[in-house]
């Protein structure tokens, strides 16, 4: 295994009864974006802020290049870290010019060194022109662009973001997400990256961390998360999925809607009682007669149109369609996989 | 295996111990006063159960709420009046109706005695056209209940200032919907809504009343601050004073909790989403003038006579040739200048000792800055006069050099006046996000490096609200200078109290106007930063 520059190992965590990070366990590679995504109250931030030792775990150990920064006998502060981090609402000091605000983590050093790092991370964020300003007479992406810049000053050697576009304009993240994109390739900055938003999460990352309950449930590529989820939560986290019953039978699983091909049919053996995961895309849908299967709601969106079709089980799938106006609630049909299209199944929880 | 490890509060300890060290010197009275009643005798506790001690107790009761009532029946009206409706200047009762605030209640005392009464002004210009008698005296009860009224409505009108302007219009518009008058509004919605405001507006004027030493002692009316300092002044065990001290310090905790119970932990209002919105003007039609009138009543009885009075003093003792003898006695700038940095020193000390426990207790919240912060609030409930006299006998007890040293006046003026500069320190702290000191950290600076460099520049109308108005109380403050004061130093209010109680109303008036004027300065800044000028409607 490549040697990880950052590395945390059963970290835990707990405010009286409330365990917010259990046996936690994560990487990070030299230069690569890594996003953790979760739902809200999982425990990124929480994380985030154990990493730029904000908050003081009860229970595990933090490396940074395979320095001890955590550990029971160690307790670095978060001055001496080098960890970068940017709040979601960046936290820009209100009282200090845009140019002082890039100084300040670094008004310590050398004047000509002072005036190189500000010229670089000025190149860097294209912030230019507006070094005289105060941070309420920015826009919101131009103040995350100052917040980038202040924290790459320091040469930190992680980068931490917490939510950086929850509070930008929905019309502003694309462009604004884009860009911060290429900052941070250009910086070279090992950077983790915490985000509620899947989309977010996929377009800017090497690599996706899915966190669920303080754990992490997995991590990988994008697409790899995707395609092969290793649980229900990823499956959910990585997409929008429904889960219908069904039982293996010779390489394929039986379910209401018919006989459905297995990703990974090795896993299971025959008689398995599993829940599949069925993605928007993943069906298509024929109107006919002697269709089992009714179109019980219908979600018009512009590009695409939801379709909420019952199975005879009484589940609930949602199918994606461009098409909507030969498609309407009270139709019968039938419901086919969609060509090469594998289904990822899991097995069905003890209760 | 790691080992498990409590989840600490990190407090720096250059936060905690200088908030420890506000908390051991705001507490230092009260625990000496209570250390002085346990060690004296029995015959102390029974001295307490007398009739006459009773009487005392009463008394200062009935003041201190008929005060309170007759301060809130003056201040809701002309808030009301002055920040919603079409009341015809507006701006000027505004600023008129903050005035009382730099008159002191024992100067007000003196100008009532002098104006009032038999040989008063009042009596000397209407006998030389009528032969008026004898008239009614204002001393006792009916002159503390309008001096004190008159001067401590304004504190109630502070209170509920900002209420007013920043409330949710949306429960009036819904009255108004419902067919109820401007006036039925405003008493089953309004009014209700404001009520915590009202509450901790009187519960300041009735902890002024009980505090009150200076007026009601010129205008005789004893109490029992009257009666600590006679006590004092007289006896040879000082016990009883301290016994006394702790007995209104225990009376005025139980109108605090009043306060807390009947004001509950409820918020009323709502100043968030809608603050932003404009409130809309109430047109009070053909009240618009007795309006005015009203406010023109109050603001005469309150400032302008006052004023008048005492210029009148000014002249009067400038023709018979008095001002010699003042400057004789003790140069006026001398008063001035002791007067001002008396209230400088304390403002100084009462910032720095905020600045830390404000943090601590909006940043750590927890038993320990709870209790820190509490005991920080003792100057709240223990009067001036009981904080002075415990000081004089932990300086007796000290010696040299702390005995009549400026430094325990400072302290004295410090405990009284902390209460008010940690409000205004920690309300603005509330306000500061933690993550710019977070965000300091990350970037290499100590924790406590962070903390005062990301937070003391944004705590600076915070540090000026504190400032200004620790240094308009110490000026006025009268017992902790009175018993504390270094045996030359003199200042303002010694120099105005010396003359009154020997009724030299003529050598008192100049003293007590640089007192006002200089007062002015602070309370400018002050009603400037509650935007009274900003929040005027038609603009």
């Amino acid at each position: 295994m490549v040697d990880a520059l950052l590395k945390c190992s059963d970290l835990n965590i707990k405010y009286g009864q409330n365990h917010v990070i259990k046996n936690l366990n994560m990487h990070l590679l030299a230069g690569e974006i890594l996003s953790i995504l979760g739902p809200s109250g999982c425990g990124k931030t929480t994380l985030l802020r154990i990493i730029a030792g904000l908050e003081i775990p009860s229970q595990g150990s933090i490396f940074l290049k395979n320095h001890e920064i955590f550990g029971p006998n160690i307790n670095l502060q978060p001055s001496n870290r080098n960890i970068g981090m940017i709040f979601q609402d960046y936290a820009l000091f209100p009282h200090l010019t845009v140019e002082k605000n890039i100084l300040f983590g670094i008004s310590n050093l050398e004047q000509r060194i002072q005036d190189d790092n500000l010229e670089r991370v000025q190149q860097l964020t294209r912030l230019k022109g507006l070094m005289d300003r105060y941070p309420h007479q920015l826009s919101g992406g131009q103040q995350q662009r100052v917040a980038i810049a202040r924290t790459l000053a320091p040469s930190p050697t992680v980068l931490l973001m917490d939510e950086p576009f929850s509070n930008l304009d929905a019309s502003l993240r694309l462009s604004v997400r884009m860009e911060m994109e290429q900052i941070l390739k250009s910086s070279n900055t090992a950077t983790i990256f915490v985000t509620h938003d899947r989309e977010e999460a996929f377009s800017i990352s090497d690599r996706v961390a899915i966190m669920v309950d303080g754990a992490i449930q997995q991590v990988g590529p994008p697409d790899q998360i995707y395609f092969w989820p290793n649980s229900k939560e990823s499956a959910l986290m990585s997409g929008s999925c429904d889960f219908i019953k069904g039982s293996v039978s010779g390489g394929s699983v039986n379910t209401s809607i018919g006989p459905l091909p297995m990703r990974i049919p090795e896993a299971f053996s025959d008689g398995d009682e599993v829940e599949v995961a069925i993605r928007q895309t993943d069906l298509s849908m024929e109107p006919t007669p002697t269709g089992k299967n009714i179109v019980v709601r219908k979600d018009f969106r512009g590009d695409e149109t939801i379709f909420w079709v019952k199975t005879p089980q009484e589940e609930v799938i949602q199918c994606k369609h461009k098409i909507h106006t030969t498609l309407f609630p009270g139709l019968k049909v039938q419901l086919s996989p969609v060509q090469y299209t594998k289904f990822n199944v899991f097995n069905v929880p003890r209760s | 295996m790691t080992l498990t490890r409590p989840v600490v509060i990190n407090t720096s300890m250059w936060i905690l111990i200088p908030s420890l060290i506000a908390a051991m010197v705001c507490i230092t009275p009260l625990i000496y006063l209570i250390n002085r009643v346990v060690d004296s005798d029995s015959s102390v506790w029974a001295w307490l159960m007398r009739p006459k001690t009773v009487m005392i107790f009463t008394r200062s009761i009935f003041l201190a709420i008929t005060v309170t009532m007759f301060s809130a029946v003056i201040a809701v009206p002309i808030a009301w009046l002055t920040i919603r409706t079409n009341l015809p200047y507006r701006k000027l009762w505004s600023v008129l109706t903050f005035l009382p605030l730099v008159i002191p209640s024992y100067v007000g005392a003196y100008i009532l005695i002098s104006f009032s009464g038999n040989g008063g002004l009042l009596h000397e210009i209407t006998g030389t056209f009528f032969d008026v008698g004898s008239v009614p005296t204002m001393y006792g009860y009916y002159g503390s209940l309008v001096t004190l009224s008159l001067l401590n409505f304004p504190y109630i009108i502070l209170t509920i200032r900002s209420n007013l302007s920043n409330m949710d219009v949306s429960g009036e518009e819904t009255a108004k919907m419902m067919g109820l008058s401007h006036f039925q509004t405003l008493i089953k919605v309004t009014i209700p809504s404001i009520k915590p405001a009202i509450l901790s507006g009187s519960l300041l004027v009735t902890l002024y009343t009980l505090s009150d030493f200076g007026a009601v002692s010129l205008l005789r009316y004893k109490t029992f601050t009257w009666s600590i300092y006679t006590q004092y002044e007289s006896g040879f065990d000082r016990s009883t004073a301290a016994l006394l001290s702790l007995t209104l310090f225990i009376v005025a905790t139980g109108f605090m909790f009043f306060e807390l119970i009947v004001r509950g932990n409820k918020k009323y209002y709502k100043n968030s989403s809608s603050a932003s919105k404009k409130l809309p003007v109430i047109d009070i039609g053909k009240w618009r003038w007795p309006a005015a009138g009203l406010c023109a009543v109050i603001s005469l009885l309150s400032v302008a006579i006052p004023i008048l009075v005492l210029l009148y003093w000014v002249l009067r003792g400038l023709y018979h040739g008095e001002s010699a003898a003042i400057l004789s006695a003790e140069s006026n700038h001398i008063l001035v200048l002791n007067s001002i940095m008396l209230s400088v020193l304390t403002a100084a000390v009462v910032v720095t000792l905020s600045l830390p426990v404000g943090y601590l207790a909006i940043r750590h919240s927890g038993f320990l800055s709870s209790t820190i912060e509490k005991m920080c609030y003792t100057g709240y409930a223990l009067p001036s006069i009981a904080v002075s006299l415990a000081l004089v006998f932990l300086g007796s007890k000290i010696g040299s050099p702390i005995y009549q040293s400026i430094y325990l006046l400072v302290m004295a003026c410090a405990v009284l006046c902390m209460p008010t500069g940690l409000s205004a320190i920690r309300s603005s702290m509330t306000q500061i996000s933690p993550r710019y000191e977070e965000s300091s950290m990350t970037l290499g600076k100590s924790r406590i490096k962070s903390v005062i460099t990301t937070n003391v520049p944004l705590l600076k109308s915070g540090v000026t609200m504190a400032s200004v108005t620790v240094f308009l109380i110490t000026m006025k403050e009268l017992p902790a200078v009175l018993l504390l004061a270094p045996l030359d130093f003199h200042t303002l209010t010694t120099a105005i109290w010396s003359f009154t109680s020997e009724a030299f109303f003529a050598r008192a008036a100049i003293p007590s106007l640089l007192l006002i004027l200089l007062s002015s300065i602070p309370l400018t800044v002050i009603v400037l930063k509650n935007n009274i000028f900003n929040n005027s409607w038609g603009e």
